[in-house]
């Protein structure tokens, strides 16, 4: 209940204060940190709280951005069917993908979902009649959601709100159900939970399917955005990377871990594209930035929540 | 009458039958004790029969039906539970939660389950650490979680897997206590343990295992008494304390 009243107060208080200090700018930023909670929690679900590693994450991101994209440019489909149709296909994908290398463990599982990304990126690369290849896709059509026509920086700030909140209270309640339990049992111990009844290649799948699902979802509205999508922005390894970051930045397993990860590292990379002495080297940031995540990581593995947690405890004991 | 039924179970490792030629039965509402030196097999045979570990050979009848390779949730389903001898907590779940995974998979929503992983933690004397992280828990205690996880997937047929390990003698004596306690509610049990004082406290037949066969089976009087299992097993300082 504390969890489901702090994500809408989060949401109400932002959905009121951005439009008051935004201007086109922020906004953006805005909208890239809520994107990114979104693609955090949804390899989060696998990742975090399964305790399977997916290094390919990206594909479900592509699949749902081309599918949006080609659905809006082409039938001028509503939004909210466009989302729901790409995150479903990406979700029938990661069952085949599932059916496949479940069987795998630790890193051999992590190296394929990297595997099958890379062929699917290929493909995407490839198959110019579907996705125009490398010069990518420009959206064509003024899109719509629930009828309502979003295309201004507002617009499309509040539906990223409403998206990433309702994506935060999905996975607050399944993993409060039945499911997020035996999601937890997994990645604790597997053989464990086979021996207190749980069909551990079933609930993977299942936690891979909504996992894929929502990254789906997030990556059609990543593209719907952007206006413009091609294999670069969507199926590569920096996106899965990205959004492993997020999620083990701010803490793995944890609803507010992928918030505080993407609130933290987008603007932290703002920050560093805006150092003058930076700017001086393209993409000297990057490194920067590398140097700070590998900080955290040693120093603070279980990411800023732990960070959050330890000081509370500290505050405890001195109080 | 049989809940139980383990028909010359072989298990090979290359060119070494780890399990050789093992059968047994379990009546149902017994406490069969499977002991032996180390090495003997015991672990091999409950992986086999829980699903855990594929057989080379052989077949099991639970509850007079073919489970033969059935995978372990599968065999929980229908009733049959087992403890690890090297525990297996969810480590950073505390152990109400680990409770709750259990219960789970036989209740139809959280609160149902929530009241279940409650009656447990009484009956296995868990209820002052519900809020503990499990990895946190001494070896006592987390014998005690393995018991309290099995008992509440409701298993007819309970295998234990060294239960005793490691337990001071109080402990002990309690962890006997709740064999009994467990075994009077119905539950059959198959019971590995190397201490003998809680084998002859509980079971009502023992078979005896020795290189991956088995080379005595019956009551507990008789099977201790039995020279080969004094000679393989016991050692003649058991004689001298009977």
């Amino acid at each position: 209940m504390k969890a489901l009243v702090t994500t809408l107060l989060v949401a109400l208080a932002l959905a009121v204060l951005v439009p008051i200090v935004a201007d086109l700018h922020i906004y953006s930023v805005v909208i890239t940190v809520l994107i990114w909670i979104m693609f955090g929690q949804s390899w989060n679900l696998l990742g975090g709280y399964t305790g399977q590693i997916s290094f390919g994450h990206a594909m479900f991101l592509g699949i749902g951005a081309y599918t949006s994209m080609l659905l809006v440019n082409a039938m001028n489909l509503d939004m909210a069917l466009t989302l729901l149709i790409g995150g479903l296909l990406a979700g029938v994908l990661s069952l085949g993908i599932g059916f496949l290398i479940f069987r795998l463990k630790g890193p051999y599982f992590a190296l394929c979902t990297l595997a099958f990304a890379e062929i699917i990126h290929i493909v995407a690369r490839n198959w110019k009649g579907l996705t125009n290849g490398g010069e990518g896709i420009l959206l064509a059509k003024r899109p719509t959601f629930l009828g309502i026509q979003i295309f201004s920086k507002a617009e499309y700030f509040y539906l990223a709100l409403f998206l990433t909140a309702a994506i935060c209270l999905f996975c607050l309640y399944l993993m409060r159900s039945k499911t997020g339990y035996s999601f937890i049992a997994i990645r604790e111990d597997q053989e464990s939970a086979e021996a207190m009844g749980l069909n551990s290649t079933l609930i993977k799948s299942k936690a891979l399917f909504f996992s894929a699902f929502l990254a789906g979802v997030a990556g059609g509205f990543y593209g719907l955005y952007n206006k413009f999508i091609d294999p670069e922005m969507t199926f590569t390894v920096h996106m899965s990377a990205e959004m492993i970051f997020v999620t083990v930045i701010g803490g793995m397993g944890t609803i507010a871990g992928p918030v505080l990860g993407s609130a933290i590292l987008i603007s932290l990379q703002e920050y560093l594209k805006s150092v003058a002495f930076l700017q001086a080297y393209s993409s000297l940031y990057l490194i920067v930035y590398g140097l700070l995540i590998m900080l955290v990581v040693v120093y603070l593995p279980g990411g800023v929540v732990e960070g959050l947690k330890k000081i509370r405890a500290l505050g405890r004991k001195g109080g | 009458m049989y809940i139980l039924e383990v028909d010359n179970l072989l298990k090979r490792f290359g060119g070494l039958a780890a399990v050789n030629n093992v059968s047994f039965k379990v009546k149902r509402g017994e406490i069969l004790a499977l002991i032996g030196p180390n090495g003997a097999g015991k672990t091999t045979c409950f992986n086999m029969i829980a699903g855990a570990m594929p057989l080379t050979e052989g077949r099991v009848l639970f509850n007079g039906r073919n489970v033969t390779g059935h995978k372990p949730y599968d065999l929980n389903a229908h009733g049959m539970a087992r403890t690890f001898q090297v525990v297996k907590p969810l480590a950073k779940l505390t152990v109400f939660d680990n409770l709750m995974v259990a219960c789970l998979s036989k209740s139809r929503n959280i609160k149902e389950a929530r009241a279940k992983a409650g009656k447990v933690m009484a009956r296995t004397r868990l209820d002052d650490l519900a809020d503990h992280e499990a990895g946190l828990l001494s070896i006592g205690n987390l014998k005690r979680l393995e018991v309290a996880r099995a008992l509440a997937t409701e298993p007819e047929l309970l295998l234990m897997d060294e239960p005793m390990g490691g337990l001071t003698p109080p402990e002990v004596d309690q962890a006997i206590e709740l064999i009994r306690d467990i075994n009077a509610q119905g539950v059959s049990i198959v019971l590995i343990e190397h201490i003998m004082k809680a084998v002859t406290a509980v079971a009502d037949a023992i078979v005896v295992l020795h290189n991956g066969q088995i080379i005595a089976t019956g009551a507990p009087s008789s099977v201790m008494n039995d020279e080969r299992v004094i000679k393989a097993y016991l050692g003649d300082g058991y004689v001298a304390s009977r």
